[in-house]
């Protein structure tokens, strides 16, 4: 069992957090998964992948994994990223294997290279639930008819 | 109808390949396979009257399917349409290249949030055929707690630059979670201004004393399914609505009836469910249909018997009320974006803006004066003119200083009579002055007035795997909240939900045994609602709201001649 998850379920046992759930603020809230696997394919075969409507279509048929939580299928980057509940996770979810998503990877036509595939642990709380709940700002939008230069303007009037 | 139309109608669409080349071609998009999900080109095309989109799948064939059923009415719609502006902070960082499969919200996105949608249950009381919202027996039961609800509302309003200030709690049966109350508070508290309830009434209509308990948490609008006026047309509920009109008017909360029209099935009473709208106008604010998605796999003459698009029912609501509510009296909701986008670029702040594709909705109101005449608003107010006239004044204002652009504004909104027909106005009603109000002291609270005066009819086509159109997706304003944090557009929860909707609610939910652990008098048969008709059609006000209703449109100020299916009650 990898360390970090031991510390938290202890930690999660000492706090009387029921099975299934976390606590943020004293608050109880549904956590089906804790730490999970983040496996990526790399440097894929673009006539393989074929195109992006059939790389579309494959993360389609990956999400349709019960045990796929997010996938990502990179025309451009020759790349398949998949957050999956493998067998050890500590869950009563939907499980799969590593090989198995490769056998069904490759049914559709595509080889992996071993070497370049990583395979690391996935907190799924921290980097997938933390970051939709609290999600970063990538642009400043600016109100209809409006420059950059006359927004900035009316809000330093404002103060 | 007679026999003769019944059959141009029900002839199906068969046209050879050589023929599709020749149709001049209207729009290109993305679009789906129905079949293997590929993501193919979609051509949408003029066919004779009709809009239709055509896809080749290299592996599954050729799918067309109608899109629009009136080529001169599509081209009307799309006079205004725009693109808005999607969210600052989107929830799911992609460039959504894979879309309509890489979604949570993306960047690519193209409306903010308008009204959100948050499930409360999975659970039903009712079991209709047609719905795949709800439970089935042996299913997990997705019911998330307050304080995950409050969660959902409040990543909900962080939106950026406009967060939704609308929220829809919906369902399975949204009044069967045990905590409605509390949670209708929560989500007032986090600053959600108006707070639908999508409900069947039924929960309502038997229990009065929750629907003065929601309102006074603040729930002001229940979105209350009604499929017809018979109950042959609304098996759902039609012998309970006359009890939920009961309560929400003791209530003091607001209607919108929602039917989902089906060709051949209930779309003969579109005409009667407006005049229904007409007696109950103290409390019902709106009829808003909802023409039918047809998601999941269904045979090609099966969909074109009973496909009918948004020009398809607001054609049959003319035949049907015998031409007093026109085609040309609706207006797609883009047009309410010149509104909205005067407003920012005379005020230089965010405004909440409904930047829908056209396609997917369009509206209009009626106004009921006090002689029972029934005037659509756009017999009054010339709105593609109005728009015109505010998208040349955001043209003029380009550029100026803020207060330049102030006196451009107050000009703007001193020609606005040129817009109103005084005339064919209804005296008690003066759309010059909410419409100043609104454009120059940005008074919205004249709106609330309006809307006791007026019926407003909706439309709203949700799409399905066949008429898939990836552009009308990025528009959509209409989102779902997700207990991972995600946010969906519903036409991508609801046509794909087995990699969104039930996927990720069957991460969050509960095996039936486990909830019986906390629930140990539940069965899954004692959800359900069974009624007692016989019971129910003797009650005071289902006599009261079925026996005496008005028809409106066969009174001589209107047509003279009765609307389509008023219905006969036997007494």
């Amino acid at each position: 069992m990898d360390d970090k998850f031991q510390t938290q379920h202890i930690q999660e046992q000492e706090s009387n957090i029921p099975e299934g759930y976390i606590k943020e603020d004293g608050k109880l809230y549904r956590m089906p998964y804790k730490i999970i696997k983040k496996i990526t394919f790399n440097d894929l075969n673009q006539k393989e992948l074929i195109d992006i409507a059939h790389c579309a279509r494959l993360q389609y048929r990956l999400l349709n994994l019960d045990a796929v939580i997010k996938a990502k299928v990179s025309f451009v980057k020759k790349q398949i990223q998949i957050i999956y509940n493998n067998l050890e996770a500590d869950n009563n979810k939907a499980k799969i294997n590593r090989n198995e998503l490769i056998k069904f990877i490759e049914k559709e036509g595509l080889h992996i290279k071993n070497d370049k595939m990583i395979e690391e642990n996935y907190d799924y709380y921290k980097e997938f639930y933390s970051s939709t709940f609290f999600p970063k700002s990538i642009r400043n939008a600016l109100p209809y008819g409006w420059s950059k230069e006359e927004y900035e303007k009316i809000k330093a009037n404002k103060k | 109808m007679n026999s003769n139309e019944e059959e141009v109608i029900l002839q199906p669409y068969n046209r050879s390949t050589e023929e599709l080349e020749k149709m001049p071609i209207i729009n290109r998009t993305k679009t789906v396979c129905p079949t293997c999900k590929l993501i193919i080109d979609g051509i949408i095309y003029k066919d004779e009257d009709n809009v239709m989109i055509k896809k080749t799948c290299p592996e599954h064939g050729i799918f067309v399917e109608k899109y629009w059923e009136d080529y001169e009415f599509y081209e009307k719609m799309r006079k205004f349409a725009y693109n808005g502006r999607g969210l600052d902070n989107p929830n799911y960082l992609t460039k959504g290249e894979n879309c309509p499969f890489d979604c949570g919200i993306c960047e690519r996105h193209k409306s903010h949030t308008g009204l959100a949608n948050v499930v409360l249950t999975n659970r039903c009381h009712l079991s209709c055929w047609y719905c795949f919202f709800y439970a089935k027996e042996g299913e997990p039961i997705y019911e998330p707690g307050i304080d995950e609800l409050d969660k959902l509302f409040k990543n909900l309003r962080s939106a950026k630059p406009v967060p939704p200030n609308a929220l829809q709690l919906t369902g399975g049966e949204p009044t069967m979670h045990p905590k409605i109350v509390e949670i209708i508070k929560k989500a007032k508290e986090a600053g959600f201004d108006q707070i639908q309830l999508n409900t069947t009434g039924i929960n309502l209509g038997l229990n009065p004393q929750l629907a003065v308990d929601i309102k006074h948490a603040g729930c002001g609008t229940l979105y209350m399914s009604c499929d017809g006026v018979s109950a042959k047309a609304n098996p759902k509920n039609y012998w309970e609505v006359p009890l939920a009109l009961e309560a929400s008017r003791k209530a003091k909360i607001g209607i919108v009836l929602v039917p989902t029209v089906i060709r051949g099935t209930n779309d003969n009473e579109l005409g009667a469910l407006i005049n229904f709208g007409l007696n109950n106008l103290d409390v019902i604010r709106a009829v808003n249909f909802q023409p039918v998605s047809l998601v999941g796999r269904m045979p090609k003459r099966d969909r074109e018997m009973q496909r009918i698009t948004i020009p398809g029912a607001i054609k049959k609501i003319e035949e049907q009320t015998n031409g007093l509510i026109k085609k040309n009296h609706w207006f797609s909701v883009p047009y309410t974006g010149g509104i909205t986008r005067f407003l920012e670029a005379f005020s230089g702040k965010f405004q909440y803006s409904m930047s829908i594709h056209f396609a997917c909705g369009a509206g209009t109101y009626l106004i009921l004066d006090d002689n029972n005449k029934i005037i659509p608003i756009t017999e009054f107010l010339d709105a593609e003119g109005l728009i015109q006239h505010l998208q040349n004044s955001i043209d003029e204002m380009e550029g100026k200083s803020k207060f330049a652009r102030k006196v451009i504004g107050l000009k703007t909104a001193m020609a606005i009579p040129r817009f109103i027909d005084k005339k064919k106005q209804p005296k008690s009603f003066d759309l010059t002055k909410m419409l100043i109000n609104i454009l120059v002291k940005h008074d919205f609270k004249s709106l609330g007035a309006f809307h006791n005066k007026t019926l407003f009819l909706g439309m709203m086509h949700f799409q399905d795997e066949y008429t898939y159109d990836i552009n009308r997706v990025e528009k959509c304003d209409i989102h779902y909240a997700m207990p991972d944090g995600e946010v969906l557009p519903f036409c991508t929860f609801n046509v794909f939900p087995e990699v969104y909707r039930d996927k990720i609610q069957k991460q969050y939910s509960i095996s039936t045994d486990d909830w019986k652990k906390t629930h140990p008098n539940w069965t899954y048969r004692s959800d359900k609602y069974i009624r007692n008709i016989k019971e129910l059609e003797q009650r005071p006000e289902f006599i009261k709201t079925y026996n005496n209703m008005i028809d409106y449109f066969a009174l001589p100020v209107n047509t003279g001649k009765p609307v389509a299916n008023f219905p006969i009650i036997k007494k």
